[in-house]
């Protein structure tokens, strides 16, 4: 976290209030991530545990010439790789772990952006600042459109990654041993519908198509979410989403993988500004291989809280979810965001 | 066909053009927003659908089962 002082520092000289009309922000967050269980679905004595964590800064300046926006900031990710097992060209296997010990990987990211009237679009790149076992480079793109004073919203977005992976290899199904690709491409392209439904009432539907190009088949998403307002100071949400990989192409040991979740959401405002948010979700994972004709099924549950306040040009913001799957897994993730405008 | 389909149509574009004069002051409570998840969707811990940067969890490693 000291790291990211003279970057805060810069921010602020560089961006003082009212430079080109503009309105400046700051962000930090953090999150954690802890979880233990089972590693393997089909060896359940193989148990791992793992916690991460990483902290990020963001500086933001908002109405640059009236329309555009910038933001930029860095992340500093603490990463656990004591569950990633690597398998050299004889079949032997090895902890990652073992190869990277207490590192540090900071990755940089920049957003910028332009929204007037019913029209907005925002660019985005994201990426490893050092030579890291998963290191990528993100480019994203988002197109909106509005119509009927806003009611009806269609957005477009594309994304792009190119990511390094350690060399390690895995035992096909024919029981060779191959070796699994140390660079992966990757694709996503979503469409989104925002209507309004009523004063109380509003959804989105959206669908997607994506593929990590040299690993898995192609895979298609469709989320569905909805926002009741139950009173001024009470609000439920609902949120679908199914994602399955159809057909096509099995590049390694893994098989077909499908996805079902919902989310129901109560959102509620006690005092003004003050907003607590409690969750339920439940998550069915599946795995079918037409190879070995293999069928799992991993389904967990997961609980949230998640409080924001607040209080005079801060606004802070923390969560905290709690997941535990059939198989035995439990999750613990806990985040913070404090949001300074300047 | 195509005249139902039409008529659909316009009933839907005129009930849409119609909600431009609601109150909106419910409608854009944070607690509403679309864009923003107030918690995080959670894991997963079998499957990396719904990411192409890989699988959560520090582990990296897209096609592992962890």
């Amino acid at each position: 976290m000291l790291g990211m002082r003279p970057l805060i520092w810069l921010f602020i000289v560089l961006a003082p209030n009212g430079a080109w009309g503009a309105t400046p922000s700051v962000r930090v967050n953090f999150s954690s991530d802890s979880r233990n269980g089972p590693l393997d679905v089909s060896n359940l004595n193989r148990q791992f545990r793992l916690s991460q964590i990483s902290e990020q800064v963001l500086g933001r300046l908002d109405n640059l010439g009236g329309h555009y926006f910038v933001e930029s900031g860095v992340t500093l990710t603490h990463p656990d790789y004591s569950s990633v097992t690597l398998v050299d060209a004889t079949g032997k296997s090895r902890l990652l772990s073992g190869d990277v010990r207490g590192t540090v990987e900071p990755t940089a990211e920049v957003t910028a952006g332009y929204a007037k009237g019913s029209h907005s679009v925002q660019v985005g790149w994201r990426g490893a600042l050092t030579d890291t076992p998963f290191a990528s480079q993100l480019l994203r793109a988002t197109v909106a459109e509005s119509f009927f004073a806003q009611t009806t919203t269609l957005g477009l977005s594309l994304a792009y990654l190119g990511q390094a992976q350690p060399d390690s290899f895995f035992l096909d199904k024919d029981f060779l041993l191959k070796l699994r690709p140390n660079r992966v491409h990757a694709y996503e392209a979503n469409v989104s519908w925002d209507q309004t439904l009523t004063e109380n009432w509003k959804g989105r539907l959206q669908a997607g198509v994506s593929q990590r190009v040299e690993e898995r088949p192609l895979g298609l998403s469709l989320i569905a979410r909805q926002r009741v307002a139950l009173g001024d100071r009470l609000f439920a949400g609902l949120d679908g989403i199914y994602a399955e990989e159809p057909g096509g192409d099995l590049k390694n040991e893994r098989g077909y993988f499908q996805q079902f979740g919902v989310t129901a959401s109560i959102s509620a405002e006690p005092i003004y500004d003050f907003l607590v948010t409690v969750s339920y979700g439940v998550l069915w994972e599946r795995e079918r291989d037409p190879r070995d004709l293999s069928h799992v099924q991993v389904a967990a549950d997961s609980y949230a809280l998640a409080l924001a306040f607040p209080f005079q040009n801060l606004e802070a913001q923390t969560s905290g979810r709690y997941v535990v799957t059939n198989t035995g897994i439990k999750s613990v993730s806990l985040t913070g965001s404090l949001l300074w405008k300047l | 066909m195509k005249w139902t389909a039409a008529a659909i149509l316009v009933m839907l574009i005129n009930g849409c053009a119609s909600l431009g004069s609601v109150d909106r002051s419910r409608l854009n409570h944070p607690a509403m927003d679309m864009a923003s998840n107030r918690v995080a969707p959670p894991p997963t811990f079998l499957t990396n659908l719904g990411s192409i940067q890989g699988s959560s969890g520090g582990n990296g490693c897209s096609v592992c089962a962890h």
